[in-house]
């Protein structure tokens, strides 16, 4: 079988699925009635289009015979996978179906972005990269990063229903109270996934380079991501930052995780310029 | 106290300002001005990562990159500004973690809290009948199997009983903080003790960490230059597979160094990888890069040999188009070339000279030839990869394979390209603190799992009267799972209930 051409179908009928499971997920975040159908429909989507995805990413990682995240190309997706695969556990003990549609945006996107822009075919890889810290490092950190969107998701509807509590929108949405304490969760939890990846980054980058730290771009951001949400966890314990502050200082973390995915492969060079592109 | 800070006494003042630098407040406002000042040094070129695109910056905008210079951007994390930041998060740690590692140690070793007067203000709250006495539930609370982990007290006199659990949450917390002190103090003391140089050698030859062998060396604080270990490394073989397919043609696949260490009786042989270094004499040399190296052999006018070696050509692209330039000082009057070397060679009109392809598939150097005085002995230091071609005349340029000699204009002689030889470079490392850092670093981990996880929560149970009982929780941070607590608890109280009537 050809894995290569399995990996790519795979993933093509995955964005399908998400794209009609994002409009449905729309719809019913538009509509009056509580629409109990779309939304198990929706669910049903999102759970095929996640089994379609993981299936996606082990034939890639079969055809290019290794892990595969080893370019932008395939962290995006194993990214998305991530995003998912965290989306769907917090669904199953919470009723999120009214916030699905901004929970699936930036799956789409990026599975979109992949397969457009960053698309290259699966290959070896570059010496750099062939370490057995790669498959903990890369996979620990698209993990946290797939806690961090669903708990930028929450973050922004918890700012977002904040702002204007009386609107129609808010009323459609859990409470400000909930959304706070489950983007907390959420973050908290991707919060340590990240301080193990940045750890097993600086192991693996002292038996690459010999030294545990070297401020190289890429693990500047990734410190400043991590003080980010440590500024934010202080602050859910702090009389006058708890609520829309804190949720603020764990946004601008978010925006630093996604910089150091994006901008720092693209416009810095540093040792870990591999982005593929 | 006052409320104007105006008007406090200096020791008043003191501890306003030592509440101040430990509170809450002040450890988020000093993580956001830490990423401030982490900003600048991930935005400009380092010297310590890139000391040539440094120089590069000042020289494209000289006004401003002689204040950044002098203001430490472009050696951020060593400034003292930078310093300043993060020595003062520092004692905010340590002045908020000590004084409440402490309190915690009190606690730990305190009874549980007596019980609210009203239990319906609690987030879990409910009322129960059992046919059973106080005292018979208070024993049965107190030695059940299941409230193991669970500290106890019962007031006979007031009918309660106050449970307790999840210390913990708080000790790992405490680590977590603690553990970042001592991954910060390890960090910075081994930066004393470490050392860091690049070293270059062509295949064939062999080099010692001598200060003078190195292209550059960062000793620690507490290092002297003849605290290196002394190593020699002979590299034998360096080979170096591209990708030759369709995808990604010409990436690096592997890169394999094969060298010869020890002393004249005892050499062993060695292979040095990318991810996989040499650990000699206590110190590690990696693999960071490669590059060509021509050999030629240059002769005057009479025919005899003024130069035959190889020269180090520094790389400038991924195909490894690469530019060097050599130095005939004793030759006729002096001689110099500069010269691009490409392993797989194209020529076009817009770009001139590139290589096609990172290995020797098509090999060519290309020389232009200058003759006059190449200002070698007046002491200013001048880089070996390139020459100075001002005060020089051009005799010519030209182009060579393997083997081909060129005849240079008006009787300078004559250059041979002999053959081509490769180079590697090696960091040669040592960083002493980093295990410690480490493992400072997986005990803060630990510690912040549990501080994450762990649930601090307490449950009391009061008789209001006679078989009218009533059971209420609280957790601290309103971490979800009370309700499974509440029920632990009156389960308990059932099963003592159908205990005493048996
Ligand atoms: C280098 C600076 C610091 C970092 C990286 C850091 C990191 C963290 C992290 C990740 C947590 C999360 C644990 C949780 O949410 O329960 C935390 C909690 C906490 N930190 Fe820090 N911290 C720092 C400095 C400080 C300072 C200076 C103080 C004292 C003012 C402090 C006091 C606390 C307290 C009291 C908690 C517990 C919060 C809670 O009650 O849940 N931290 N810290």
């Amino acid at each position: 079988m050809n894995f290569a051409v399995l990996s790519n179908w795979t993933i093509l009928a995955s964005t399908v699925f998400l794209t009609i499971a994002t409009f449905t997920a729309a719809a019913i975040l538009i509509a009056d009635g509580p629409l109990l159908k779309a939304r198990q429909i929706s669910r049903l989507f999102i759970y095929f289009a996640t089994g379609l995805l993981t299936v996606g990413l082990v034939s890639r990682g079969i055809a290019a015979g290794r892990a595969p995240w080893g370019n932008m190309y395939e962290y995006a997706i194993a990214g998305a996978l991530s995003v998912l695969v965290v989306y769907i556990l917090i669904l199953r003990f919470n009723d999120l179906s009214s916030l699905s549609v901004f929970a699936l945006m930036p799956v789409v996107l990026a599975l979109g972005l992949a397969q457009t822009v960053l698309y290259v075919d699966a290959g070896p890889l570059v010496p750099a990269l062939k370490s057995g810290w790669l498959v903990i490092h890369v996979s620990a950190a698209i993990i946290a990063g797939g806690g961090f969107t669903v708990g930028f998701t929450l973050t922004s509807t918890q700012l977002a229903v904040g702002w204007k509590p009386e609107s129609k929108f808010a009323k459609k949405m859990p409470s400000v109270e909930k959304l706070d304490v489950l983007a907390y969760r959420v973050s908290a939890w991707a919060f340590a996934v990240w301080t193990f990846a940045v750890l097993a980054g600086a192991i693996w980058a002292e038996s690459a380079w010999g030294r545990f730290w070297g401020w190289d771009p890429k693990e500047t951001w990734a410190l400043i991501t991590w003080i980010f949400y440590a500024a934010y966890l202080h602050a859910r314990v702090t009389v006058g930052w708890r609520g829309g502050k804190a949720a603020i200082l764990s946004s601008i973390g978010y925006v630093s995780y996604i910089f150091n995915f994006f901008g720092v492969n693209i416009f810095f060079v540093g040792l870990h310029s591999y982005g593929g592109l | 106290m006052s409320n104007n800070i105006f008007e406090l006494s200096a020791k008043e003042l003191t501890r306003w300002l030592w509440r101040q630098l430990t509170s809450m407040r002040t450890a988020i406002m000093l993580l956001l001005l830490l990423v401030v000042v982490s900003i600048p040094g991930s935005v400009l070129p380092q010297r310590n990562v890139d000391p040539a695109a440094v120089r590069a910056w000042i020289e494209g905008s000289p006004a401003l990159g002689e204040w950044l210079f002098r203001l430490g951007f472009f050696n951020v994390f060593s400034a003292p500004w930078f310093a300043a930041v993060y020595i003062l998060l520092l004692v905010s740690l340590v002045g908020c973690i000590l004084p409440r590692s402490w309190m915690h140690y009190q606690e730990i070793r305190s009874e549980p809290p007596s019980a609210p007067t009203s239990f319906a203000r609690l987030a879990e709250h409910q009322e129960f009948k059992i046919n059973s006495d106080f005292d018979s539930l208070a024993t049965s609370i107190k030695n059940a199997k299941q409230l193991k982990s669970w500290r106890i007290k019962v007031d006979p006199e007031n009918k309660w009983i106050a449970a307790e659990k999840g210390f913990a949450r708080e000790t790992g917390n405490l680590i977590f903080h603690l553990a970042l002190v001592g991954l910060i103090l390890a960090v910075g003391i081994g930066v004393l003790f470490s050392y860091r140089g690049q070293i270059l050698v062509k295949e064939g030859t062999s080099v010692s960490t001598v200060p003078t062998q190195f292209n550059s060396l960062t000793l620690g604080t507490a290092l002297q230059v003849n605290d290196l270990p002394a190593s020699t490394v002979k590299l034998e073989e360096f080979e170096a597979k591209f990708e030759r397919g369709s995808i990604q043609t010409g990436s690096p696949r592997s890169f394999k160094a094969t060298v010869q260490v020890g002393s004249a009786d005892a050499l062993t042989t060695q292979i040095i990888e990318v991810n996989k270094p040499l650990k000699l004499d206590g110190s590690k040399w990696y693999l960071v890069g490669h590059g060509y190296a021509p050999r030629v052999e240059v002769r005057d006018r009479a025919g005899n040999i003024v130069f035959t070696d190889s020269v180090v050509f520094l790389p400038v692209d991924g195909n490894f188009t690469s530019e060097g330039a050599i130095k005939i000082p004793n030759g006729d009057s002096g001689l110099g070339f500069v010269a691009i070397f490409l392993p797989t060679a194209s020529v076009s009109q817009m770009s001139g000279p590139r290589s096609l392809f990172p290995d020797i598939d098509d090999p060519r150097l290309f020389l232009s030839a200058f003759s006059g005085d190449l200002g070698l002995d007046d002491g200013i230091p001048r880089s070996v990869f390139s020459l100075d071609t001002e005060n020089l005349k051009p005799l010519g340029i030209k182009d060579l394979a393997p083997g081909e000699t060129w005849e240079l204009p008006d009787g300078k002689g004559t250059i041979k390209f002999l053959s081509i030889e490769r180079f590697v470079t090696f960091d040669v490392a040592k960083s002493p603190g980093g295990i410690y850092a480490m493992i400072f670093a997986f005990l803060g981990l630990l510690g912040l799992i549990g501080g994450l996880y762990i649930r601090r929560r307490r449950v009391w149970i009061r008789e209001m009267s006679q078989g009218d009982f009533e059971i209420a929780a609280l957790s601290r941070y309103d971490q979800p799972g009370l309700d499974r607590d509440v029920n632990l608890f009156l389960a308990l109280c059932s099963n003592t209930e159908k205990e005493q009537q048996k």
